[in-house]
């Protein structure tokens, strides 16, 4: 009947009579199908004159068929299917005829044309080349997307990239799973785990066969390939249909063939032989043909040939073998590690291989498993053959299986388990266990009882332990439940380590401090960690405790900090809470100043605090205390004008902060060490680096519960500057300086990482984390001091001015032009009398602005870094060059208008490609802009320009593309000047006409009082260098 | 016409390759796991060492082997690098 209705001849009673057993009905039509499918699929294969025939003859049939199914089955009524929004185009790749196809559609959306898929393919990358167009991929909604095709060979990089997470936009699900199981494949390849094959294909004439070699994976984690069939996207079969597993199978054995064929492309093979009829001549072609290409072979010999080689290696590729189970134990009392091999019988129960090699049904996979880990694993034959399996492995053969033979196993499929081991090297530190032996000292001379031992990571060893390890031929020891190697040198230098200290027994606090930083004895890797209950493992441990919650935002602080300076906040508050001094050594631009001011500001209140800082800086003190902390009650103790010896001890009294500079200091030490300060802080420490200096010497000389030395470059001359900071700050805890530079001798930054977080806090704009937080431009204003030849000059050019306006001569009007003039003189003078009349003297010592840029020169190039110093002033620019070159000892060039083109050229270049520290000044207007100067991360603007979009172009030569580090930008400023005016202009706060038009716009209502108002200095303002 | 001659004995089904859509072809997938880095293996040849000499021509053939395992385990461990999924020298063995 069904035959009847296929050619065309059946009624509808045919139908309805099919319709009363529609399922057996519709199950027979599906056989017939497919039987007259496969059978179209032979015929096609004749060769005789009738092929034409019976092949549409079968088609008819097959038509007919399909016709009649068509009929049969109703129409699917799809209920109303909700409105799907169309979801976005994404690439997808299909595997089908052993190519990656791909093609772009997303449900609901229109596929994409090729055209626009290869525009899609190039924008993300894919391969460039291999590409042939694919017969399209149906979609549901008899939609059809068009596709390109391109062999595994051609495609492998990019996937392997796609699956390795380097995803694009728009790369739908199938392709990461396509590149993931290339992945999976090259992982295979990479590790060795691919083996040789002989593939057959159906022999033509009954004597011969073509024959290939074919490398394929073996499958030895089916777990593995399993994860990837079920997480398979439908539409990798979308073109080629198959199941998860046999599509993973075969993207893995293209893979390998893809890579295997490179592989011996490039590899020189003897010649193929004209024919593979003998065993020789086919065992040369085999070699000569690795890379896959078809050869001919006499059919007996290839086929038996081919068994053999699938035998050889059917234990690599059965899935359901059992496993062979490897274990190592721990030593033993004894010291003996011992190696058991067991078979693995499924749910976790083992047998011993012994035991299943004897058994009588023995499993065949159990022997070819047991035969390839003896080739691997040969030390297995030196056991007993009643014990086979069992052998015991010294400490030297239990590290080598640990570390080389039991990943080696594993890696070919054995189940290995060892204790797990770490390759760490083990890191050697000493232990110091202290104890107060009960005396009434507290603080530094505290004396406790003290026992030591060493430590490799957290495994301590005695004396005796450590003698007895170094005698084994593989020292290890157990860390944190791994396993490590100790080794030689590490224990060598333990075991003297411990001899030089076997007779300390009792020691200071201050001795148990040194100890800890390395300051006594020989030093370890690791250091000396200090435990037990005495003064000096209480100021350790708290130490290491307080930078863990570092607080951003302290009570009393107008501000947040950084994290880094919350942890030096932290570290200040250990310092004052355990009355210990300190050096707090953040690189310039870091922001020691309100970190200080954050811990002044939440210690309101627990007394006075003096502050020591070079005049140049007073100002800026003085005014971040006013930003940052504008509670605290700050006195200013400088200048002629300053309390008398008398009266200052009112002043403290009423005060949280006085600020003061060194020459001032030492001129009323006197007056100040009446009082003990509650704290003592010294900023730009260096000043202190010669001990034996007055300025050191008289310092010393007032008493403070607590001082801490502020510094960008700790080590600037080496580490006598470290210690004579140090010693100053904890006078005699450090030792003396011959110990101190004996025992730290070397790298500087090595003795300032092993000090650090005790009695220093060192931080530098080179540490990524620091870095993370930084702006990438930091802007500071520097307050400079007038010297009295500079104070001198101002007021005689103002009065000279005056003199033009009110004179005899004088009209009793200033013209612009003269005003014009004196403001660009007194900006001169407050830049160097030099600046204003070059009397040919020597500049040093003259400027309140010069002492300020050789600071901050000296600590540029104390940091091996390179600085742009800006002046609007080319003459000036010029003798500055030449005076900074004079006192570095590095050539500083002058970039002026006045060079040749040439000239120019070749001194930015040589700048650019400048290494270590370097200077460069400029003129503001020849070098404000257009150049290049990244090679520099610090700019000076010596002198201030009315509009601060040209200061912005001057410190944007160095802060620009191709800059990595940040840049910090020093404007120079004299207050209560002409330069502090033209701050306010620059600032915003004042118009430049208010200055050359001080009330208004008429020049005739020009007064000598507003011209002093303001020109003139304004006294209480100014920083007058009466010392540094 | 005559009908062409059918095999009726066969029985088996097969899909039927190209010829229809998969029931959802846009159903969501398991979401894969992260990939592990690949390691670079010491001793690649061990697999095809634990096999023993290979059934044709012997250690002859068995060099040869090795060194297409050799150097398509370095062109793997290329991809891999070039893909970023290898390694890195600081992971700890253990």
């Amino acid at each position: 009947m069904i035959w009847s209705l296929a050619d065309g001849r059946g009624s509808d009673d045919d139908v309805e009579l099919l319709y009363a057993d529609e399922r057996a009905s519709l199950a027979m039509l599906d056989r017939l199908i497919i039987q007259t499918e496969d059978d179209l699929a032979s015929v096609r294969t004749l060769r005789d004159d009738e092929r034409d025939q019976v092949v549409a003859d079968f088609t008819d049939t097959l038509n007919g068929l399909l016709a009649t199914a068509a009929r049969l089955r109703p129409p699917v009524v799809e209920p109303d299917a909700p409105v799907v929004e169309p979801e976005e185009v994404r690439l997808q790749a299909s595997w089908a005829d052993d190519l990656v196809v791909v093609w772009a559609a997303g449900r609901g959306a229109e596929p994409e044309h090729n055209d626009e898929l290869a525009t899609r393919l190039e924008a993300i990358g894919g391969p460039p080349m291999g590409w042939q167009v694919h017969p399209g991929v149906p979609l549901p909604g008899d939609m059809r997307a068009e596709a390109l095709a391109i062999p595994m060979k051609d495609a492998l990089g990019w996937l392997v990239a796609v699956g390795a997470g380097h995803q694009g936009d728009g790369i739908g699900a199938s392709v990461s799973w396509l590149g993931r199981v290339a992945l999976e494949a090259v992982r295979l390849v990479s590790s060795g785990s691919i083996v040789p094959g002989l593939r057959l294909a159906k022999a033509a004439d009954g004597r011969s066969v073509e024959a290939s070699v074919r490398w394929t994976a073996a499958f030895l984690d089916r777990a593995r390939i399993d994860a990837l069939a079920s997480s398979m996207p439908a539409t990798v079969v979308a073109a080629g249909g198959g199941t998860g597993r046999a599509t993973a199978a075969a993207v893995i054995t293209a893979v390998v063939e893809a890579i295997v064929s490179q592989s011996v492309e490039r590899l020189e093979l003897p010649a193929s032989p004209p024919s593979a009829n003998t065993p020789t001549d086919l065992t040369d072609t085999i070699i000569a043909r690795m890379d896959g290409t078809p050869f001919r072979a006499q059919a007996g010999l290839a086929t038996a040939t081919s068994r053999k080689l699938e035998q050889w290696s059917r234990s690599v590729h059965d899935v359901t073998r059992q496993r062979l189970v490897i274990t190592l134990d721990a030593p033993d009392a004894g010291g003996v590690w011992l190696v058991a091999v067991h078979a693995s019988a499924g749910r976790g129960d083992l047998t011993p291989i012994d035991e299943a090699l004897r058994a009588p049904d023995v499993n065949r996979s159990v022997v070819a498993e047991w035969a390839r880990l003896e080739r691997l694993f040969p030390v297995l034959q030196r056991a007993a053959m009643r014990r086979r399996g069992q052998v015991a492995l010294i400490q030297d053969e239990a590290w080598i299986f640990m570390t080389v033979t039991g990943p080696m196993l594993a890696s070919v499929g054995f189940d290995v388990r060892v204790p797990a081991v770490s390759r760490r090297r083990a890191k050697p530190s000493l232990r110091l266990f202290a104890e107060s032996t009960g005396s009434s000292v507290v603080g530094a001379h505290q004396l406790s009882n003290v026992a030591w031992s060493a430590l490799f990571d957290d495994v301590e060893l005695t004396a005796a332990e450590v003698a007895l390890l170094a005698r084994q031929a593989r020292p290890l020891v157990r860390s944190r439940g791994r396993w490590v190697e100790v080794d030689r040198a590490d224990l060598a230098d333990v075991a003297a380590a411990l001899a030089e200290r076997e007779s300390i027994t009792t020691l200071t606090g201050a001795e148990i401090l040194r100890q800890s930083m390395g300051l006594d004895g020989a030093g370890l890797a690791g250091g000396v960690s200090v435990h037990g209950t005495s003064w000096a493992s209480d100021i350790i441990r708290h130490a290491g405790q307080a930078s863990a919650s570092p607080i951003t935002r302290p009570d009393g602080f107008a501000g947040e900090l950084r994290t880094y300076q919350a942890e030096a906040l932290a570290w200040i508050g250990f310092l004052d809470a355990a009355e210990l001094g300190g050096c707090l050594a953040l690189d310039m631009g870091l922001g020691k100043t309100p970190t200080v001011l954050a811990q002044l500001a939440r210690a309101a209140g627990d007394g006075s605090t003096l502050v020591v800082a070079p005049a140049a800086v007073v100002g800026n003190w003085a005014a971040e205390a006013a930003r940052f902390a504008p509670q605290l009650r700050v006195v200013v103790h400088h200048g002629a004008s300053r309390s008398s010896a008398e009266e200052l001890a009112a002043e403290i009294a009423a005060a949280d902060v006085v600020i003061t500079t060194y020459a001032t200091a030492v001129r009323d030490v006197d007056a100040l060490s009446t009082v003990t300060w509650r704290r003592m802080v010294l900023d730009e420490a260096q000043a202190i680096k010669n001990p034996a200096s007055e300025t050191a010497q008289q310092l010393r000389r007032i008493p403070a519960r607590s001082r801490l030395a502020l510094t960008g470059t700790p080590i600037e001359n080496g580490l006598g500057d470290l210690w004579a900071i140090l010693d100053f700050t904890n006078p005699g805890l450090v030792g003396s300086r011959p110990e101190f530079l004996a025992q730290m001798s070397g790298d500087g930054e090595a003795a300032l990482r092993a000090l650090n977080g005790i009695l220093l806090f060192r931080r530098t704009k080179a540490e990524p984390e620091v870095a993370a937080e930084l702006p990438d431009k930091i802007d500071e204003l520097d307050h400079c001091t007038m010297t009295p030849e500079q104070i001198g000059l101002y007021q005689a050019v103002l009065d000279s001015l005056v003199a033009e306006v009110t004179g005899p001569e004088g009209s009793g009007e200033a013209k612009p032009g003269a005003i014009l003039a004196a403001i660009t003189a007194l900006k001169q003078i407050c830049n160097h009398p030099a600046a204003y009349v070059d009397d040919g003297r020597p500049l040093a010592g003259r400027s309140g602005k010069l002492a300020r840029l050789e600071e901050i020169v000296e600590s540029v190039f104390a940091a091996g870094e390179r600085v742009l110093v800006f002046t609007h002033f080319a003459t000036w620019g010029r003798r500055l060059a030449q005076h900074l070159t004079e006192i570095t000892g590095v050539p500083v060039a002058c970039y002026d208008g006045s060079l040749a083109r040439g000239v120019r050229d070749r001194l930015i270049a040589e700048f650019q490609s400048g290494e270590g520290a370097g200077a460069l000044v400029l003129s503001l207007k020849a070098g404000g802009t257009g150049l290049n100067l990244t090679s520099a991360n610090h700019v000076v603007l010596y002198d201030r320009w009315w509009n601060p979009a040209v200061e912005d172009q001057a410190r944007d030569r160095a802060w620009r593309i191709g800059q990595s580090r940040t840049v910090i930008s020093h404007r120079l400023v004299c207050p209560g000047t002409i330069d502090e005016r033209v701050e306010e202009v620059v600032a915003g706060k004042r118009h430049i006409a208010q200055l050359v038009l001080p009330r208004s716009s008429s020049l005739a209502d020009l007064s000598t009082d507003q011209l002093r108002l303001a020109l003139g200095l304004r006294p209480d303002e100014l920083l007058a260098a009466d010392d540094r | 016409m005559s009908q062409p001659q059918r095999n009726r004995s066969n029985q088996r089904r097969r899909p039927r390759a190209n010829a229809t859509v998969p029931a959802d072809v846009w159903r969501a997938a398991e979401p894969l796991p992260e990939p592990e880095p690949i390691t670079a293996t010491s001793d690649v040849g061990a697999l095809l060492r634990s096999l023993g000499d290979p059934p044709v021509g012997g250690l002859r053939v068995g060099h040869y082997f090795n060194t297409v395992i050799e150097r398509a385990a370095a062109l793997a461990i290329a991809v891999a690098f070039s893909a970023d999924a290898l390694a890195t020298p600081d992971d700890d063995a253990g």
